[in-house]
């Protein structure tokens, strides 16, 4: 079922196996092979697995030739033999060889356990990290969802450009968008629609409960190709207007409520306060769209239904046909989009159908973040790398006298190399290790950190992919940090390293490596808390955002009418009886109600009329806005200041003249230039509906988070709705201003619902405060494991620099004692050394500068009103790090204007 | 002859894989005759080290063909096997029959 004749392997994989394979035609030849039998995976299954696949393969053989490579290396050292390979006496000398060189390694290791400590540990924490990214990578991201081909799975949204007067460029479907483009679409196998609802449960065990189902149209089981697990899914007969209206249950939901009986199935339970008929239980862990999704019926669409384009709040999600890919349903959606522009006239100019593939709407906005993280966790590895090869420099210093005596006794170069080699790949070894269990620590402390920003977090664990990548970073690691140190020590001068105390002038290549070391680590640290800096700022700005209300000392709850129990009249009474209940509890200074709460609306923002004005479907301007039923104080209760005319009164009832109040927003892009006040406006199309006048325009909210510009909105008085438009919302969320913390009064907030209604289920009982501040959680997760990897790569870079410079000065003990001996200041000594540490650091801040001008750009689009080259934090940071760089310097030269000259010299 | 190590059983596998495809032994195939006949899991990487020390020690030849699209513009490479590795083929099942004659009552009548 592969679409695409040319679908290639993944790059990076490919990569990777180029490198690693024999550079000769055998290593072509792997490729080829690999290549072949990834197009015939991909055909026979899917290009998603087919990558998995390649990319299993890959790491698979670049283990085998990874350690063919190490293999071979301690194999040259023998003597050459022509029968090599499987000549049994010889392999077993070399594994006995490589068996000893790791002992030999544990004991060395083991002699200087605090060198031992810091390394392993600095190891631990970058390789830990690193699992710890990645594990959220891989669950979130690389990991297929858990749908049959899911990476056929393509969502359908639609746009508005400024050109039609709005500006939206993720918006839901109309019923009739969606069955024209399911009619007409042959790149497509099924098109389904669906979209989110509340529900409150009243049937089975425990409280009267409110939980998330949806509506949907019943091919939307086949298209995820989810049959049911007990009796069946919807069927196309449930679709019809008119059929009996029936629900399939979630596993979850069957299990909890209905204590896994069976025999609900062609049971009856209550749902809204409707008699529904169960027709089936869905399989555990189907979950759709959201993963509280608890239950789904059919949408039902009637012919006026089908016919209405205004309305826009169907979701559609569609499965490739075969051999189709996104690029024919791009192709195909361009065309029929030109026809529609024409059939339907100005609806579509400046508004039309777009797709992606589905998995970006569950994850496209963490996508970039998460990247983010994973490269920035990468860089603090190459600081420990950078850090830990600096160690075992020194310490190759240190044992170049043993390096020497044994090259004297005639061990080959190769041995030490391998021995050392041994040594480090030991060291990464137990670091990786160690890593591990940080990383399942880290993992839980990183999904503790976020209140509800990540998806999929179930699919995050330390799995086998984890584990892979845990180890082959390990090996790398070990190697990086183990290479340089190795060849280094493996080409000593022997005259030098036997002449006592070799003075001063040191090994200058050695020196160099060092200091470059030193630099490298420095720009990394740099750029890293450039990034985190950047973050700060950010999110600082986000959390002083005016959200257009004041969230302090304000209580909401939502309240959920079922329809069954409640007509439109008995709902309206219902809530005017509870605010005014609410209102008299001690502590509650005012309350009242309202349908969608700031912060948290979805983007369904459905089409108005305005008196006077050629409506949409007479050739007019296409009308937008959000509408939002509210009860008289609720601008008080909530802050909302008033900006001109009134608010709403408790006099705005039924008998009155229909009133709406409308936001600054709204008023300046209908009314630019004219006074909205006294104007009329009235819900799309709806002939019998009342004409609202405009008696209030309010200050703007943020709608959808603190991100998001708010759109156009208009209130109306939900008193009123009834008698004027035939229709109250029988949810809504009572917003509950108090004198003092505003948990006190919850209590008694649920006891004066309960006590109306002891069946309602009440959500989000919660104060205001906590539903702004989850809005920013995802700045906030991000911003603080940024600030974490800063810290550690700051640190780091301190160390470093601080152990090139102290062994500088003990490197050139005697030379301080002799220049302090022939009359040298302290401050002209400490002034010394010090210039030493910062010509490094300086040079390497020099550097990370430039790399973070570059590097940030990619943060862009995770900033908020922040440049990604804000001067402010460059300099900030810049400043930072030549302070610590100082502090790191200023340590070891204190001790360097502390050498004695006499017992300097003398121990020459 | 006695100079001469015995081939292991993964090389007899491969030597014998590769005489059976006659002339379409590439890789890919070689690999699924084995896991077809000696119903074993094979490892990429195990088949690739061995077809190349195979190859080093004379037992096999091999040529490259022409580059296909379907493997990336890339070549496959044939493998036949040598003279010297029928040989060595031989004289490794020799040894086995020896050692196996007058065991047909333990191993069954198979040979």
């Amino acid at each position: 079922m592969s679409r695409d004749p040319t679908v290639r392997p993944p790059r990076l994989a490919e990569t990777v196996l180029r490198l690693l394979a024999p550079g000769s035609s055998f290593g072509e030849s792997v490729l080829g092979d690999l290549h072949e039998e990834f197009t015939a995976v991909a055909r026979m299954r899917s290009v998603f697995a087919a990558n998995n696949w390649y990319r299993f393969q890959v790491a698979r053989l670049s283990t085998t030739y990874a350690l063919r490579f190490v293999s071979r290396l301690f194999r040259r050292s023998k003597r050459p033999s022509a029968n090599d390979a499987f000549d049994t006496p010889q392999r077993g000398e070399t594994v006995l060889q490589i068996l000893s060189d790791i002992r030999h390694a544990v004991r060395t290791i083991v002699r200087r356990p605090a060198f031992a400590a810091t390394v392993v540990l600095t190891l631990a924490i970058g390789i830990g990290a690193n699992a710890a990214i990645f594990s959220v990578v891989n669950g979130v991201l690389l990991r297929p969802l858990p749908y049959p081909e899911a990476e056929n799975l393509v969502s359908l949204w639609t746009r508005f450009t400024p050109e039609s007067g709005l500006d939206f460029q993720q918006f839901s479907l109309s019923v009739a968008e969606y069955f024209d483009y399911e009619t007409e679409a042959r790149t497509m196998e099924t098109v389904a629609a669906y979209t989110g609802v509340g529900a409150t449960i009243t049937a089975g065990d425990g409280d009267p409960e409110r939980l998330s189902g949806a509506l949907v149209t019943s091919n939307l089981f086949t298209l995820l190709r989810a049959p049911a697990l007990l009796g069946r899914a919807l069927t196309e007969q449930d679709d019809q207007p008119g059929s009996d209206p029936v629900v399939v249950l979630s596993h979850a939901l069957w299990q909890r409520r209905f204590g896994g009986d069976a025999a609900i199935v062609g049971g009856t339970i209550t749902v809204n306060g409707q008699a529904i008929n169960v027709v089936g239980v869905m399989p555990p862990g189907f979950a759709f769209p959201t993963p509280d999704t608890q239950l789904w019926a059919a949408f039902q669409f009637d012919e006026s239904d089908r016919d209405n384009r205004g309305n826009h709040f169907i979701r559609g999600l569609g499965r490739l046909a075969p051999g189709a890919t996104l690029d024919d349903v791009d192709a195909e959606l361009a065309t029929m989009m030109d026809r529609w522009e024409v059939d339907f006239g100005d609806r579509y100019t400046g508004h039309f159908l777009w797709t992606r593939p589905y998995i970006d709407d569950i994850v496209g906005n963490v996508r970039g973040a998460l990247w983010l993280l994973l490269g920035a966790v990468g860089f603090v590895l190459l600081i420990v790398c950078a850090n830990v090869a600096n160690l075992l420099l020194a310490a190759g210093e240190q044992r170049r006298r043993e390096i020497a005596v044994r090259v004297a006794l005639g061990a080959g170069r190769i041995r030490i190399f391998q021995q050392l080699l041994t040594e480090s790949l030991v060291l990464s070894v137990a670091g990786g290790a160690l890593g591990l269990t940080l990383a399942a620590l880290g993992t839980r402390a990183v999904l503790a950190l976020d209140a509800g920003g990540i998806p999929r977090t179930a699919d995050i664990r330390l799995d086998g992919t984890v584990l892979l990548f845990t180890a082959a970073v390990s090996a790398v690691t070990g190697l990086v940090f183990g290479l340089v140190p190795a060849l280094q020590a493996t080409t000593p001068d022997l005259r030098e390293a036997f002449t006592e105390g070799g003075r001063g002038t040191t090994g200058g290549r050695r020196k160099y490596l060092r200091q470059f070391l030193v630099v490298a680590e420095t720009a990394l640290s740099i750029l890293l808390v450039i990034g985190a800096g950047l973050m700060v700022r950010s999110f600082w700005n986000l959390v002083r955002e005016d959200p257009g209300f004041q969230p302090h000392n304000v209580l909401v709850a939502q309240v959920s009418l079922p329809s069954g129990d409640y007509q439109p009249e008995q709902a309206a009474l219902f809530y005017t009886e509870l605010i005014e209940r609410v209102a008299g509890i001690p502590g509650v200074e005012q309350a009242s109600a309202t349908s969608r709460l700031p912060m948290l609306s979805g983007s369904n923002y459905p089409d108005f009329d305005i008196e006077g004005r050629v409506p949409a479907n007479e050739g007019g301007q296409v009308l937008n806005a959000a509408h939002v039923a509210s009860r008289s104080g609720y601008f008080e209760t909530m802050g909302i200041p008033l900006r001109r005319g009134r608010q709403f009164l408790t006099g705005d009832r039924e008998g009155t003249m229909p009133v709406a109040i409308i936001n600054e927003t709204m008023a300046r892009r209908f009314w630019p230039g004219e006074d909205p006040l006294g104007q009329r406006i009235r819900y799309y199309g709806c002939e019998q509906c009342a004409w609202m006048t405009i008696v209030g325009i309010v200050g703007d909210v943020k709608f959808q988070g603190l991100v998001l510009d708010p759109p156009p909105v208009y209130y109306y008085a939900h008193e009123q709705a009834v008698e004027h438009y035939s229709f109250s919302n029988r949810s809504l969320v009572l917003t509950i201003k108090t004198a003092r913390d505003p948990l006190t009064v919850a209590p008694a907030v649920r006891a004066a619902i309960l006590e109306l209604d002891p069946r309602l289920p009440i959500v989000g009982l919660q104060p205001m405060v906590d539903v702004v501040t989850r809005s920013a959680a995802r700045q906030r997760f991000v911003m603080t494991l940024m600030g974490i990897f800063a810290g550690v790569a700051l640190i780091l870079g301190a160390v470093g620099i601080y152990g090139v410079v102290s062994y500088g000065v003990a490197q050139r003990t005697n030379e301080i004692g002799v220049r302090i001996a022939l009359g040298a200041g302290r401050r002209q000594v400490a002034r010394m050394v010090v210039g030493q540490g910062m010509r490094l650091s300086l040079i390497g801040v020099f550097i990370g500068v430039g790399g973070a001008v570059a590097a940030t750009r990619i943060m862009e689009s995770l900033l908020f009103n922040v440049s990604s080259t804000d001067p402010v934090t460059f300099v900030a940071v810049s400043v930072l790090l030549t302070v610590v760089a100082l502090f790191a310097s200023y340590v070891p030269a204190r001790r360097a204007t502390q050498v004695d000259p006499m017992t300097a010299i003398r121990s020459e | 002859m006695t100079d001469k190590t015995f081939l292991g059983e993964f090389e007899q596998m491969v030597l014998l894989a590769i005489l059976r495809l006659a002339d379409g032994a590439y890789a890919v195939p070689i690999r699924e005759e084995i896991e077809l006949q000696a119903k074993r899991n094979v490892a990429r990487g195990a088949l690739y080290t061995t077809l190349e020390r195979l190859e080093t020690k004379g037992y096999l030849t091999s040529r490259m063909s022409d580059p296909t699209p379907e493997r990336g513009g890339r070549s496959r490479r044939y493998f036949t096997v040598s003279a010297e590795g029928v040989q060595s083929l031989r004289q490794s099942h020799e040894a086995i029959r020896n050692l196996a004659d007058g065991l047909e009552s333990v191993l069954g009548t198979t040979q």
